[in-house]
């Protein structure tokens, strides 16, 4: 099975995509207005030899829509496809998503909001579900270039070849569908609250930017009224070019 | 006859017009993602303005279907996914080899083919649609700022007043029968002898026209919304900054855009609360809800727990004459009552771009508010929202101030916070205007004092037909005490006082003024207000009454 697939910025999808179904083969299609993206260390994530990995980069679709659907098709072009390749649907914009289909082929797959994958009724084929593997935090960060340093309520995430966050009032774990749930401790009454807060607006606009904010969900139990509005500013914060 | 379907996931009037634009389509089949009963009520009135659209504008040929349904594109059919959900994607693209599969680019401008087949990628970008067409399918209300012309010497003036931002505005005091507005700034130690004539102020309503009649050949004017103390509203500023802006981005500018409230009465209520609750410092507007109501506007809130009679048939009165107010202030009302607005719109074609004044310290509340406007105006794809905040705040710790806002920015793609005078101003292509030199000008403007002589008294009122006399002779003597204040040349006083109340005591007149206002008066002006008190009560035959100043708490405005 040969598997195709954008590269936005949140990779957890993918990466429970290849390992449900194990494809022989994976060609990522990476634009220009996403992070870079390791093919060892990610292939080693995702169960697929470095090998068996192909990557594309194409320009950014929303700097240049026609040069990104160009680029696909000067790749795949003419080539014939087997019954059981499959298209990830999920990621990228939908120009760039279905140019990549009608480019490719093969059968589509997207991921459900509960987080399993879905091989799309296709030809004589019915709708297909399987369960995504739970990743943990570790893996999580890994994909997204990212080592934990410390545990309990004190970490520092450590970006590949960028910053390196603090995050004293934080504890991060894996809730259901893989997301990265982070729980900050932090009151109002704490001395420096102006220095804290800058911290905690720091950490969620730097991990949003390197991984996206679908990735992550806060949770703030604190009397700092000031703290939620940051929260809720991250959720909204939605895939941008690096 | 090809027929043009579009995905839709949520309905975007605007996006979906230009794509049909984009395609110069003549049919087009919305599949939407829901049933249309379904539809929330904002959604199903935007899908229903789209639709009208289409009959009366544009003469397309429109079918809108649930594409639970299944309804497939006939070969030769044009399938465009811009707007579409992956999934329903994929169900068309079986049937992509007899389909022209399309997306727009981001500008919503230029169709890009996505089949293989085909030999040309991209069609020739045509023109967006108007600016009439978007406010008119996005339900957008606005007031246009296109009157003025970019001014240099108005430029010039604006430079002068960035530098009282952090001061106190005008210093008001009496000189010679006037009164010196002086400006609180260090002008390299000169001075300039008081009370020379440089400028002349029209008082008009709480507006003070300021006009330089010295300097060269077209004299330049200000007009400065005078709320408190001698501040003025940076949105006034931005009347003289607009054209300049407008001139330098080649864009149209729109003030006070509205996100309109779904039900026109309940935005006619808000809009009228807010103004009272916002604007009582305003005589215009109270007089004008005054001179159509028949009464205070203010009486009605403030006075609730006196004689029932009267709150009853102040009720009534309220109820018989409140449609006559909408319609007096319809325009306005409409402007304040939305659910959000904003203070300045760049428009280049049918693309918004939003702008947010802020004259204190901007919050992350400001911030969010912006972008939520931007989501609304802006196109289509939230990577690509813009919104910008500008502001004249000076931070006392300038370093964690520059890092707040890189945050936001950071958190808010597309958000841009700038410092007017700082930022904005030196970044205007403004040396073109007339071709004189902008520092030169600059140079040759009043810099020190500035004598303001009130020209222009109110007008009287009149009350045509009161329903209660008592009520109408209230109004009479507030009006008439705010007509001596005036005189007083201490007319901006006036937004202190709450009402006059003839009601409580019938030997006394009760003046209720807020806590605030009753220092002041205190500090400055308790003189005047008392003799402008005995010469209303004298005008309105009603000498016996004991003048009584009574502090109460400023009314909010009912929700």
């Amino acid at each position: 099975m040969h598997l195709t697939a954008n590269v936005g910025l949140s990779r957890v999808n993918l990466i429970t995509a290849v390992r449900a179904l194990s494809p022989s083969h994976v060609t990522l299609v990476i634009n220009d207005g996403v992070p870079p993206l390791d093919p060892v260390g990610f292939g080693v994530l995702m169960g697929v030899e470095t090998s068996s990995i192909t990557m594309l980069k194409v320009p950014d679709p929303n700097e240049d829509l026609p040069g990104c659907v160009e680029a696909i098709h000067r790749h795949f072009g003419g080539r014939q496809r087997g019954e059981s390749d499959v298209c990830l649907l999920s990621a990228g914009t939908n120009a760039m998503s279905t140019t990549l289909h009608l480019a490719f082929g093969g059968r589509p797959a997207s991921i459900h909001r509960d987080g399993s994958i879905v091989l799309m009724a296709w030809g004589n084929e019915r709708e297909r579900r399987i369960d995504a593997v739970r990743l943990t935090v570790e893996e999580i960060c890994s994909a997204h270039g990212i080592s934990m340093v410390g545990d309990g309520a004190a970490v520092t995430l450590v970006f590949e070849n960028g910053p390196l966050i603090p995050m004293p009032f934080a504890s991060i774990t894996n809730q259901a569908k893989n997301r990265l749930h982070i729980e900050w401790h932090l009151d109002e009454a704490e001395e420096g609250a102006f220095y804290h807060r800058y911290t905690v607006m720091s950490a969620i606009h730097s991990v949003a930017t390197h991984c996206g904010s679908n990735l992550f969900s806060h949770l703030y139990s604190g009397s700092d009224s000031r703290i939620q509005p940051l929260l809720d500013a991250s959720a909204r914060i939605k895939e941008r070019a690096a | 006859m090809t027929t043009l379907h579009l995905l839709v996931g949520r309905i975007h009037t605007f996006a979906m017009a230009s794509i049909l634009h984009a395609h110069g389509a003549t049919a087009c089949m919305i599949h939407l993602a829901w049933p249309r009963e379904d539809l929330d009520k904002d959604s199903a009135a935007a899908l229903q303005r789209f639709e009208t659209y289409c009959s009366e504008e544009a003469s397309i040929d429109l079918t809108v279907v649930t594409q639970a349904k299944g309804i497939r594109p006939t070969p030769g059919d044009v399938v465009d996914v811009t707007l579409g959900a992956t999934f329903v994607h994929a169900a068309f693209l079986e049937s992509s080899t007899q389909v022209t599969v399309t997306a727009c680019d981001i500008g919503l401008t230029r169709v890009v083919h996505l089949n293989a087949e085909v030999g040309t990628r991209t069609t020739l970008a045509v023109d967006p649609l108007s600016l009439e067409t978007r406010l008119s399918l996005d339900n957008l209300q606005y007031g246009v700022n296109e009157s003025t012309e970019p001014d240099l010497l108005a430029l010039a003036a604006l430079q002068l007043l960035l530098q009282r931002v952090e001061q106190p505005c005008f210093a008001l005091r009496d000189v010679n029968g006037g009164v010196l507005v002086t400006l609180d700034t260090p002008w390299s130690g000169r001075t300039v002898g008081k009370g020379t004539l440089r400028a002349v102020v029209e008082a008009d309503g709480s507006n003070r026209i300021l006009s330089f009649p010295n300097v060269g050949r077209r004299p330049p004017t200000l007009t400065i919304h005078d709320p408190h103390d001698g501040g003025f509203w940076l949105e006034d500023i931005m009347n003289v900054l607009a054209p300049i802006v407008a001139h330098s981005y080649s864009a149209r500018i729109l003030r006070n855009l509205v996100i309109p409230h779904e039900h026109l009465d309940v935005q006619l209520e808000r809009g009228l609360n807010r103004m009272l609750q916002q604007r009582p410092n305003d005589p215009d507007l109270r007089r004008t809800v005054g001179r159509v109501l028949g009464h205070d506007p203010w009486h009605r809130l403030r006075n609730q727990s006196g004689n029932a009679a009267v709150d009853d048939a102040m009720q009534r009165n309220w109820t018989r004459n409140i449609q006559s107010v909408y319609n007096t202030l319809r325009e306005a009302l409409m402007a304040k009552g939305g659910r959000n607005e904003i203070d300045l719109v760049l428009a280049q074609g049918g693309s918004l771009l939003p702008i947010e004044l802020k004259d204190k310290r901007p919050t992350l509340g400001d911030v969010q508010k912006l972008m939520a406007v931007a989501r609304s105006t802006g196109k289509l794809r939230p990577t690509h929202v813009r919104g910008w905040l500008w502001h004249t705040f000076r931070p006392d710790d300038r370093e964690a101030w520059e890092q707040e806002t890189t945050m936001w920015m950071n958190m808010y793609p597309g958000l841009k916070v700038e410092h007017v005078f700082d930022d904005v101003l030196p970044n205007l292509s403004i040396q073109a205007l007339n071709g004189e030199n902008p520092k030169k000008a600059r140079w040759r403007f009043p810099r020190n004092a500035w004598d303001l002589v009130p020209q222009k008294l109110p007008a009287t009122l009149e009350f045509p037909c009161p329903p209660l006399d008592i009520l109408r002779q209230e109004m009479e003597i507030l009006h008439l005490v705010l007509d001596d204040l005036h005189r007083e040349n201490v007319t901006h006083f006036h937004q202190f006082i709450l009402g006059v109340d003839l009601l409580s005591n019938s030997d006394e007149l009760v003046l209720d003024i807020d806590e605030l206002g009753m220092r002041k008066f205190k500090s400055f002006a308790m003189e005047y207000l008392e003799l402008a008190c005995e010469r209303a009560m004298r005008t309105a035959a009603l000498e016996g009454r004991r003048v009584t100043v009574n502090v109460a708490l400023r009314p909010e405005a009912s929700s």
